[in-house]
């Protein structure tokens, strides 16, 4: 697994290599970087190998009707 | 005189409009030591009272197509010369800015902003960019403002005629750190872009970003050129540094810095839509406030570009609880 802020092996990374509002960057599962689109009030990011991250249903969307999506 | 009588006779200066305040004027300001910021900040308020009013103009802003940039621009995440975790997406399809604009409608917002991480607009995205503005303003009633970087006349007379009312171009910082900054343009070629928007009829949104290692010298240098371009608003932005990007490890600004510039923008520019944009919430922190009685007068509101914002409630809170009323400050609607 891999930090979906910085990139690295999440084992590895203290959990605070960014600010709470830094968007994820990188997938989880293969740590590639996400396709990425930040709009007003929400945030939709996706894998080409794994689609829509799970960190996503966390607290790094600012609003609570942030919409999932995808960018192909 | 006491500090604090120099800077009320500053702002009668200023709101009697008898004149503008000159280089010589802001530098002492800036040379104020810290506990004299509340007191310029006071006095910078009082401008903006005078001046402008009371009313808080709210914007959202997206970017409809992320990284891949040509230019070089030291701290930009989105720029293709430097190995940053923003991956490039295409050009956002009609739905997608639509449904962005719909939530900036949402948060109370006048004003949305379609931004490109582009040198400038091609043929395919200029035609977006007017298909998004009609539908926007259609559907949303909102005021539709763009930011694709440098035009060429043609191109800023279509966005015009198409309904663009607004048009972002910052100079960033002063002409003589520039090229510090950026070496794949010059700082001539964004001046020459920001004449041709107000030559074209569009409302020229023209702002600074703080932090960047200028010198006190060279943000007023900066203040005196942002001042000769005329622009209806002025977005402050305080440095985030980017990983991967050149800037990625400078130090943000100090809080009670950034206030300090706030109100000398305001005392500077004294009718301008002063707006606080990218880097406020980290740079600020428990003083965001504290800008709107400092000179700010606007907001970018939500989410940024490639960052997160805070809460937008919060915000709309922060301006109920200062009873400052949102509105429109555009001078053409």
């Amino acid at each position: 697994m891999f930090c979906v802020k910085c990139g690295s092996d999440s084992s590895a990374c203290p959990g605070n290599c960014r600010s709470d509002l830094d968007p994820p960057r990188f997938c989880e599962e293969c740590g590639k970087k996400l396709f990425v689109v930040v709009t007003p009030t929400s945030v939709n990011a996706f894998c080409k190998t794994h689609g829509i991250p799970a960190a996503l249903s966390l607290k790094v969307i600012s609003l609570d009707h942030a919409s999932e999506g995808s960018l192909t | 005189m006491s500090t604090r009588l120099v800077l009320q006779d500053t702002a009668q200066v200023v709101i009697d409009g008898q004149r503008d305040l000159d280089a010589d004027e802001l530098r002492e300001l800036a040379g104020l030591p810290d506990e004299a910021v509340p007191s310029l900040a006071a006095a910078a308020h009082e401008v903006r009272l005078a001046r402008c009013g009371s009313e808080v103009e709210i914007e959202g802003i997206l970017s409809a197509k992320t990284g891949g940039c040509p230019e070089d621009c030291s701290f930009c995440s989105q720029s293709s010369k430097f190995e940053s975790p923003v991956r490039p997406t295409a050009i956002l399809d009609l739905d997608q800015i639509l449904e962005a604009a719909r939530q900036t409608a949402e948060m109370g917002a006048s004003e949305f902003c379609i931004v490109a991480a582009v040198r400038g607009p091609d043929e395919r995205l200029i035609d977006r960019v007017l298909q998004a503005t009609d539908l926007v303003r259609s559907e949303t009633g909102l005021n539709v403002a763009a930011s694709l970087g440098v035009l060429t006349r043609d191109q800023a007379m279509r966005l015009a005629s198409g309904g663009v009312h607004r048009y972002n171009h910052n100079l960033e910082t002063a002409r003589s750190f520039f090229p510090e900054i950026v070496t794949t343009h010059t700082w001539e070629e964004r001046y020459d872009t920001c004449i041709l928007v107000k030559e074209t009829g569009m409302e020229l949104c023209c702002g600074a970003l703080l932090g960047m290692g200028e010198s006190t010298e060279q943000r007023i240098e900066l203040l005196m050129q942002l001042r000769s371009v005329e622009p209806a608003e002025v977005p402050i932005n305080f440095l985030n540094p980017r990983p991967g990007t050149p800037l990625g490890d400078r130090p943000l600004v100090e809080p009670l810095e950034a206030i300090r510039w706030i109100a000398l923008f305001r005392l500077a520019l004294p009718e301008v839509i002063l707006r606080y944009a990218g880097g406020r919430e980290v740079t600020l922190r428990e003083l965001q406030a504290f800008g709107l009685t400092a000179g700010i007068n606007a907001l970018i509101v939500g989410n940024y570009l490639t960052t997160l914002g805070r809460q937008p409630q919060d915000d709309l809170k922060m301006l109920a609880d200062l009873r400052m009323p949102i509105g429109a400050l555009s001078k053409v609607i």
